[in-house]
């Protein structure tokens, strides 16, 4: 009897406490996310994968959406290192050194992810590299007039976007380089497309007025290069190709798989693959191994012929 | 134990009863005492999480405010102007700025506040210069450094702090204070202060009851009474400082009356934190419960009453008939079994009692049978001291010899039954000396010798050393007898010889009855087998059987009579053990 008593006394104590292991044990920790915006699909999937990734390695993640504003990412980067998170994924600024430090200092990982934080401290940057895009949808171009105008001038129109000194104008002077290379192409054009839809179509309006015949337009991503479109379209031009850097987007990638006429060729930045590279840094830092410090990802340039090698139907269903 | 010091006090019932129901009323009292306790305990608990949830909104209310303060306090130290005007007050010692540099950067401090929640901001200058979003540099904001929290934060090395309530022009503010740093190189360059109104933190907690936001060292930043500003809340409050470690906590408050509790939650964002006071009035609570907690131990002693009189009754009955049945017996009736009716530890104690009350019966009738025969052989042995008849042939012997003139004779008869009687009669001793005893047996043996004169002869061999040893008296007489009644006489042997020995060997004493009277082997048998059925109430062999029993009822161990058939001799051989006193234990 004694025994038998001694053995509920035993299974009532380590019940509860297998419980309180258990609960305590579904998740490891708390990361931060820093979130740019959510007004494009690159951001609402990236965000999404954020949180999955997140989950599958055992970690909660809260999210702070900073509309790209400065002051709000810093307050966001300061709220969560007063919070006490394991780690924070942020996207990358100069502005956020002080900050990222303090957070470092207090003994909390920073992973920096599309575009990246000049500090030391900063655990890992985890980005796409904007001079491989531009070159790469540069280099696509290239080919493109060396096959189909050979022999013709080609003026060439950039819409850039100058406030992303980092990525956008990295992309734009790569692309740049490589168009010099081109004999018989001229950049006629570049102005700031504000990487919106709508200012990338008064601005091309504009360059068009100047410049009708330009054959090539170029911007730094897909919306901006859309508002190009618009513009062609508006006044009924179809022989300008239009190509862009860090697409992204069910729109860009329909373009290209209906093979259409004038949009011809993207990088497409896959955010699942940026999502994972930042989680799993993150998750190694708070681990304590070793983390590599440039995270540089490929953006690789599709067009109607190759489009079907990605596997973007997942991405686009999982939403 | 002796009687004296035996307890009387309640029966073993009542004893129950009073158990039961103390066992009882023990789970009845801890569960009200449990349940008053953790009444009040959770009732708390559940009044401290709503306090909490509701202190949790005001602080999301506070995070919305505080958030545009922030943000233009970060605003500011990303505005090129400043970062400019700054970096040549740093590097340049005699930098002075002009009117206009003033006006410039009260017009950018200005475009940063495009709410009318901040009063002002304030930027100051490696080498004391200030600007401002105002007109003026307010009274008390000249020079900032001259205030402790000022000091403090700058010296923790912080991006950023929150500074004590300050009053400028009879209106609170709460200061936001950040470091200014070069983006390039990250040189400190001075620091901005940014004011907000610390009415615009009232009006998110108002209507929520006494709010405080504190300081992370609980300093008041805002309160409903703002002459509470700048107290430290938990000194007011008589509260342990230990609530500061926490993220969330309670405390009892002292000096605000009787149960007035403070909730504490530190702010998760980078913030001040926040602290209600709330009374909590349990008393209809408690008394609910007592109530309820007293009916239900009401009834349940009730309930407890009845169950411990039906146990305890249920329990003592079967006791109480093993008492009866031990009265029973007390008053002799042994053969009046218990019947028990289950297998449970009163079971077995009336079936132990049922055996021992069995065997105690099988003894007593054993004890009554063995004292029967040891009545009928004293009634023997006395018998055997007065026979009447050998008295009366002994007389008529005196009488004829005297009538035939031998007086010598009649004498000498008369001389041995005198001895004989004397022996016998020895004042109802058992144990008489073995001198005696063959006295007696040469008595017997002189009176029968003159009585059948020249039937038999007889020889008494007796080692001289046992004479004073002791025996039983009158066991050689009987045997003598029956060796000269049924050996030689009814035989009609003509030479009798009767021959006794007596001896000691091996620590016994063994005397011995030889006759040749003519008892063939096989009733030697008989004789002996008469002599093993104690049991037998049959005629035959009464004196020996006697004489084998008085000395097996007297000694222990395997003493008494036997017979054997030693060539013509018929043997009575008896054994007892060596007695060199009077007693035998």
């Amino acid at each position: 009897m004694k025994k038998i008593l001694t053995l509920l006394l035993i299974v009532s104590l380590l019940v509860p406490a297998a419980l309180i292991a258990t609960a305590s044990a579904e998740t490891k920790g708390t990361i931060g996310l820093v979130l740019g915006y959510r007004r494009d699909e690159f951001y609402m999937d990236l965000e999404s994968r954020f949180l999955s990734a997140a989950q599958e390695a055992g970690y909660e993640l809260l999210v702070t959406d900073t509309d790209f504003d400065i002051a709000r990412s810093v307050a966001a980067i300061e709220d969560y290192t007063s919070m006490g998170v394991d780690a924070i994924l942020s996207w990358g600024s100069a502005q956020f050194v002080s900050a990222i430090e303090a957070a470092v200092a207090a003994g909390i990982p920073v992973v920096c992810y599309d575009g990246s934080t000049p500090s030391e401290l900063v655990t890992a940057n985890v980005t796409y590299d904007p001079i491989d895009d531009g070159n790469a949808i540069g280099l696509w171009v290239k080919a493109y007039i060396e096959k189909n105008w050979p022999d013709e001038e080609v003026e060439v129109a950039i819409l850039d976007f100058p406030a992303s000194s980092e990525i956008c104008v990295g992309r734009t002077n790569a692309f740049k380089a490589v168009i010099e290379t081109i004999p018989n192409a001229k950049i006629v054009a570049q102005m700031d497309g504000k990487a919106s839809r709508a200012d990338s179509m008064a601005a091309a309006e504009t360059i068009l007025e100047a410049h009708p015949n330009v054959r090539v337009a170029y911007g730094i991503n897909f919306d901006t290069v859309a508002g190009f479109y618009a513009a062609l379209e508006g006044r009924g031009k179809t022989d300008c190709i239009c190509v862009s850097s860090g697409s992204w987007g069910e729109e860009a990638i329909n373009f290209l798989v209906e093979d259409h006429p004038q949009y011809k060729a993207f990088t497409l930045m896959n955010p699942w693959d940026m999502a994972d590279a930042s989680v799993q840094a993150a998750v190694d830092a708070i681990e304590g191994k070793e983390v590599v410090y440039n995270q540089a990802m490929i953006a690789k340039t599709y067009d109607a012929s190759n489009i079907s090698e990605l596997d973007y139907k997942l991405i686009i269903e999982s939403r | 134990m002796p009687n004296g010091s035996i307890k009387r006090g309640y029966s073993l019932r009542r004893q129950l009863m009073l158990r039961f129901m103390a066992i009882s009323l023990i789970p009845v009292v801890v569960v009200g005492v449990f349940s008053l306790w953790s009444t009040s305990y959770f009732g708390l608990q559940e009044k401290v999480a709503t306090e909490t949830a509701d202190v949790h909104t005001v602080i999301a209310l506070l995070n919305t405010e505080l958030m545009y303060v922030r943000e233009a306090g970060i605003k500011t130290q990303y505005i090129e102007l400043v970062q400019q005007v700054l970096e040549r007050e740093r590097t340049d010692a005699g930098f002075q700025p002009d009117e206009n540099e003033r006006h410039r950067m009260r017009a950018e401090l200005m475009a940063t506040l495009s709410e009318n929640k901040v009063h002002s901001i304030y930027v100051y200058g490696m080498r004391g210069n200030v600007y401002t979003s105002q007109p003026t540099v307010l009274l008390g904001y000249e020079k900032i450094s001259a205030y402790d929290w000022y000091r403090e934060g700058v010296a923790s090395g912080r991006n950023y702090f929150w500074g004590e309530p300050v009053r400028l022009n009879s209106v609170w503010v709460l200061p936001y204070v950040r470091r200014i740093t070069d983006p390039t190189n990250r040189i400190l360059l001075g620091y901005s202060v940014t004011n907000l109104y610390e009415s615009i933190l009232t009006s998110s907690y108002i209507s929520h009851g006494d709010v405080y936001v504190l300081s992370d060292d609980g300093t008041i930043l805002s309160a409903s009474d703002k002459s509470e500003i700048g107290q430290n809340f938990y000194e007011a409050n008589g509260i342990s400082g230990a609530l500061l470690d926490g993220r969330t906590g309670y405390a009892n408050v002292r000096g605000k009356g009787p149960r007035t509790y403070a909730v504490f939650s530190r702010n998760t964002f980078a913030n001040p934190s926040l602290a209600k006071l709330f009374v909590y009035n349990n008393s209809q609570i408690i008394d609910n419960m007592l109530i309820m907690t007293g009916v239900t131990s009401a009834s349940c002693i009730v309930v407890c009453a009845f169950l411990s009189a039906y146990l305890s009754k249920r329990f003592v009955r079967p006791l109480r008939k093993i008492r009866e049945t031990v009265d029973r017996m007390r008053l002799g009736e042994l053969s009046a079994p218990m019947h028990p009716r289950t297998d449970d530890e009163i079971g077995m104690l009336m079936d132990s009692f049922n055996n021992m009350s069995a065997r105690l019966q099988a003894s007593l009738e054993e004890i009554q049978r063995i004292n029967e025969m040891r009545r009928r052989a004293e009634y023997r042995a006395i018998e055997l001291q007065i026979n009447p008849h050998f008295l009366y042939n002994t007389l008529s012997l005196i009488i004829y010899l005297a009538d035939a003139g031998e007086a010598d004779k009649v004498k000498q008869v008369s001389s041995a039954l005198s001895t004989l009687f004397r022996i016998s009669v020895n004042r109802g001793r058992e144990l008489v000396r073995i001198a005696e005893e063959i006295s007696h047996l040469r008595c017997y043996m002189d009176i029968l010798s003159v009585r059948h004169q020249g039937e038999f002869k007889y020889v008494l061999d007796v080692d001289p050393a046992i004479l004073e040893y002791y025996t039983i008296k009158i066991i050689l007489q009987p045997l003598v007898e029956n060796a000269i009644q049924h050996g030689i006489r009814d035989n009609m042997i003509a030479d009798g010889f009767i021959r006794v020995t007596a001896h000691a060997e091996n620590g016994r004493v063994i005397f011995e009855i030889m006759d040749n009277g003519d008892i063939p082997a096989s009733r030697i048998e008989e004789m002996n087998a008469a002599l093993r059925d104690y049991g037998s109430a049959q005629n035959f062999g009464i004196g020996m059987r006697n004489v084998d029993s008085r000395i097996r009822m007297f000694f222990k161990g395997d003493y008494g009579l036997s017979y054997q058939k030693r060539g013509e001799f018929t043997v009575a051989h008896i054994e007892i053990p060596v007695l060199e006193e009077d007693r035998y234990v």
